[in-house]
């Protein structure tokens, strides 16, 4: 029965109540029946032209393709039968005979669909008997994506994701029939700040990413679903670690965020965590000190500077819970000059954001002003400073004008205190994107064991300089702590916040 | 003995016929002034429906019916887009038409504007057919400075411009949705359907795609009546036809003929063609352009006409009649047959692509070597799996004609070849 706009079909026997719109691939998926396809993405055009997503229509004479099929009232549909089976062996097998089968070097491997389906779908033997097609390999699109002609199977996903989505219209294809090839107009060279998306969107190993190339097989690696925090838009991402190291960033679909997308500039900002020259053990005077020692260091530093005025400057870097046990640092010394700094750079309507940190309204959130552009000549007994990542710095002067420093930093930073930061891969915790949408990040790997996070120093130090205070033990409870405590975050809980994030309920003045 | 029946032809030996005057003294451009002027739009398609007119283009869908398709009280533009694209291998009819007789093109393509409403028309010609190009533009010119194209034709509220579009030298842009995305400037990939071109067309606007000969078609039937149209052939193919004799023939040529239950395809291949030009027993025999399966030689006394032929298992297809006798080996003419379209599959859908030519790299073992044990049996698994699973006909075109070969000639793929 239709009623408000949803259709009733039967699907491999299995009846379907879903939207009225929509195509049999997505009805399907509904109900938890995959149809395999490669030219098929939810948010491309439909061009059908890759065949395996074959299925009988009962009442249809021809196989139709699921993804250009929209679902009728009453319709039955066969995904799976003898016949729908022979035609998708059959397309399977015609995918194989020019393929060069080198996935033993081929970087697609483990998270490759035309494995996938060749097992699913795929006799296993081959009748093909002469040489398979040659064609270019190793073709340099620009210092970020490498083509395989070899390994194309021309779906056109990437042609169609440059078209539509980025709007550059760079790959186009040359020639006809078998011989045909993929060609990036112009120089040869790709253009789009978003071009890396044609890697993930590839469903075979014809695209891959320069930066990720043989630097590990997948199935090695730990994935840890969490944000782009190279600008304010919050992209949801898989960060994919090993050993400890991160060694790529492939978008996680967010509707309310992303999509399916992320530009290449978040997809590389994080060659950071991975630095040689990360410092990964507090110094006290220039000495390697462990942390009860450079804490009892700061604290003296800063009690004592109390007189003539301490200047805090946050990082829009830190994380929400970072930033509230900060806040608690300041609060409990009295501090007046709370500033963040937040770099800023160009804009673009589809996903790059001018702002690039990732959380300047938690900044805002927990009091910290923006810095001014024009710093005042005051000078301070004190300077307790988050350093930003390398986009942004306090000006030279404004920490001439601190006597004393405690400087939070990846590497080595001139202070009487000098601590180690993290990196948000390498914990838990939440961040306001634009949209004023909370979204966690998680702990995928751990740089040194020797590490503790900026949450738990601050709260240590909090407690040192106030007894009576507790820190929360972990991340999940600091966000509750906080969510209790701050209207804007009423009600939120870490569950609700989730994997896709949730609105602040007051958030007008944090932009 | 057949006779010719020439309507479409009836002046095309006058080497005047291809000039505006010539053209209007022998009666053109009266059907359409008439329709302008004392027919509604709707009564021009009545008329079509009324012919029992089917396309030319090797398909046979009917005119009329697909001009209805086109969507009424829809505020976007609408086109016609006339298929001059001519490549079907042996297909020799729509280039006779345009350059002997290019006004009975453009006045039945002016005829198909008015019925369904549409205001720009292109013709889409064939890229290597520069002689066609060169006639038909000089026609329209002409045409134009006569206010029949253009701005209010004939002092009526009715405007239509015709435009002629070379193809680049894709046979896949005789496909016609192929070549509604060339002719926007697009590689010419043909689309899946629906949308239909009638519903979406050009530049996603309502589009009909007629054949050259249909639209000369159109101009007859509009200057002579649907009934007198209708009562020419038999039913189901009504009319008069281009038919395109070529191979072993003594008298090869495009001739104007009506189909019949009454005479048989032989008849035509005989006295038409005159049989065979060495006299050896004919081989087989393509009724429909390489596209279609082949008859065998004892196959060919079915009526003439679309039904019969294609319950003797082909098609008329484009009208395209190719014979061979017995002088040459099959091995090579499916071999040739399978180049041709491996040669001009788009590359678009998977089965296609890679198929046609595991296809062609098969056929030609087969005529070097000879098929090994099971060869065949892999061919016709192979071929069944292109056929019916991609975007446009292209790889039916390859199939058909490939395990038609397979199945009739047995004996000629039946042993390895010893040097």
């Amino acid at each position: 029965m239709s009623d408000n706009g949803h259709v009733t079909l039967t699907i491999d026997g299995k009846e379907a109540t879903v939207p009225a719109g929509i195509n049999v691939i997505e009805a399907a998926k509904q109900v938890g029946i995959e149809v395999p396809h490669y030219c098929y993405h939810p948010r491309l055009s439909v061009v059908g032209n890759c065949r395996v997503c074959l299925c009988e229509i009962e009442g249809v004479g021809q196989l139709q393709i699921g993804c250009n099929t929209l679902v009728r009232d009453g319709m039955v549909v066969n995904t799976t039968n003898e016949r729908v089976s022979r035609m998708r062996e059959g397309v399977m097998e015609f995918l194989l005979i020019n393929h060069p089968l080198d996935c033993t070097i081929c970087d697609q491997a483990g998270e490759c669909k035309l494995q996938d389906y060749a097992v699913d779908h795929g006799s296993g033997i081959t009748r093909f008997e002469f040489d398979k097609g040659k064609k270019p390999k190793n073709i340099s699109w620009g210092d970020r994506v490498v083509f395989d002609a070899e390994r194309c199977i021309l779906c056109t996903r990437c042609v169609r994701f440059l078209d539509e989505i980025a709007g550059t219209d760079e790959i186009s294809i040359d020639h006809r029939g078998e011989k045909s090839q993929l060609v990036v107009r112009g120089d040869g060279k790709l253009t789009s700040p978003y071009q890396m998306n044609i890697i993930d969107l590839c469903p075979v190993g014809a695209l891959t990413s320069r930066d990720f190339r043989f630097k590990s097989r997948v199935w090695f690696m730990k994935f840890t679903p969490t944000i782009d925090t190279s600008d304010a838009r919050g992209c949801n991402v898989v960060a994919g670690t090993r050993d400890n190291r991160m060694l790529r960033m492939v978008p996680r679909y967010n509707p309310n965020v992303n999509d399916y997308w992320m530009s290449d500039h978040g997809r590389l900002h994080y060659a950071f965590v991975n630095d040689e020259d990360r410092i990964v053990m507090p110094t006290a005077g220039g000495k390697p000190a462990p942390y009860p020692v450079a804490l009892s260091r700061a604290q003296a530093v800063l009690e004592g500077a109390r007189d003539e005025g301490i200047l805090c400057v946050a990082s829009s870097y830190m994380t929400n819970e970072e930033l509230f046990a900060l806040k608690g640092v300041c609060d409990a010394l009295g501090v007046e000059d709370r500033y963040f700094l937040l770099p800023m750079g160009e804009g673009d309507d589809l996903l790059i954001h001018p702002e690039k940190a990732p959380n300047a309204r938690g900044c805002r959130l927990a009091g910290f002003r923006d810095a001014p552009d024009d710093w005042s000549s005051q000078e301070f007994g004190a300077l307790l400073y988050v350093k930003p990542r390398e986009l942004i710095e306090l000006p030279a002067e404004v920490i001439e004008r601190c006597k004393k420093k405690v400087v939070f930093s990846l590497t080595k930073h001139a202070s009487d205190v000098n601590i180690p930061l993290t990196t948000w891969v390498e914990k838990d915790g939440t961040m306001v994107s634009a949209g004023d949408r909370v979204q966690c990040v998680r702990q995928g790997m751990v740089y040194e064991p020797t590490l503790l996070t900026e949450r738990v120093v601050l709260d240590r130090l909090h407690t040192l300089l106030d007894p009576a205070f507790k820190g929360a033990s972990t991340a999940v409870l600091a966000f509750q702590r906080m969510a209790d405590e701050h209207p804007a975050l009423d009600g939120l809980t870490w569950l609700s916040v989730g994997l896709l994030g949730a609105k602040l309920n007051k958030a007008e003045a944090l932009a | 003995m057949i006779q010719e029946t020439r309507a479409m032809l009836e002046f095309a030996d006058d080497p005047k016929q291809i000039e505006l005057a010539t053209y209007r003294k022998n009666g053109g451009y009266d059907a359409f002034e008439k329709a302008l002027k004392e027919m509604s739009p709707d009564d021009v398609t009545q008329e079509v429906l009324k012919s029992g007119l089917r396309g030319r283009g090797g398909a046979g869908f009917p005119t009329g019916r697909k001009w209805q398709f086109v969507p009424k009280g829809n505020d976007k533009p609408k086109y016609i887009a006339v298929n001059a694209d001519e490549s079907e291998p042996g297909t020799c009819k729509d280039r006779v038409i345009m350059e002997q007789d290019p006004h009975q093109m453009l006045e039945g393509t002016l005829l198909a504007a008015y019925a369904v409403g549409a205001t720009t028309a292109y013709i889409y010609i064939r890229g290597e057919f520069q002689k066609s190009i060169r006639i038909v533009e000089d026609a329209i010119d002409e045409a134009r400075a006569a206010n029949l194209i253009g701005k209010n034709i004939l002092g009526t509220d009715f405007s239509c411009d015709i435009w002629v579009h070379p193809g680049a030298g894709a046979y896949i842009c005789g496909e016609e949705t192929a070549l509604l995305t060339s002719l926007e400037g697009n590689r010419g990939y043909p689309r899946i359907k629906p949308p239909f071109p009638a519903v979406e067309g050009l530049w996603r606007c309502p589009t009909v795609v007629n054949n050259v000969e249909t639209m000369a078609c159109v101009t007859q039937i509009l200057r002579r009546g649907g009934d007198w149209f209708a009562g020419l052939g038999c039913e189901g193919s009504t009319g008069t036809r281009l038919f395109c004799l070529s191979g072993h023939l003594k008298r090869p040529g495009v001739y104007e003929l009506e189909c019949s239950t009454d005479f048989t395809l032989r008849d035509v291949i005989e006295q038409i063609g005159g049989g065979t030009l060495s006299g050896a027993p004919i081989q087989g025999v393509m009724p429909g352009g390489s596209s279609f399966p082949v008859l065998r030689a004892d196959e060919l006394d079915c009526g003439f006409d679309i039904e019969s032929v294609a319950k003797a298992g082909s098609s008329l297809g484009s009208g395209a009649i190719m014979v061979f006798d017995d002088t040459v080996n099959v091995r090579d003419v499916v071999l040739n047959i399978s180049e041709f379209y491996s040669h001009e599959s788009c590359g678009q859908c998977t089965p296609c692509r890679e198929g046609s030519d595991w296809v062609r790299r098969m056929l030609k073992k087969f005529q070097t070597d000879g098929p090994d044990e099971g060869d065949i049996a892999t061919l016709m698994d192979v071929t069944d799996k292109m056929d019916g699973t991609t975007i446009c006909a292209l790889a039916v075109a390859i199939v058909w004609p490939v395990q038609s070969f397979l199945k009739k000639y047995p004996e000629a793929f039946a042993e390895k070849v010893t040097a």
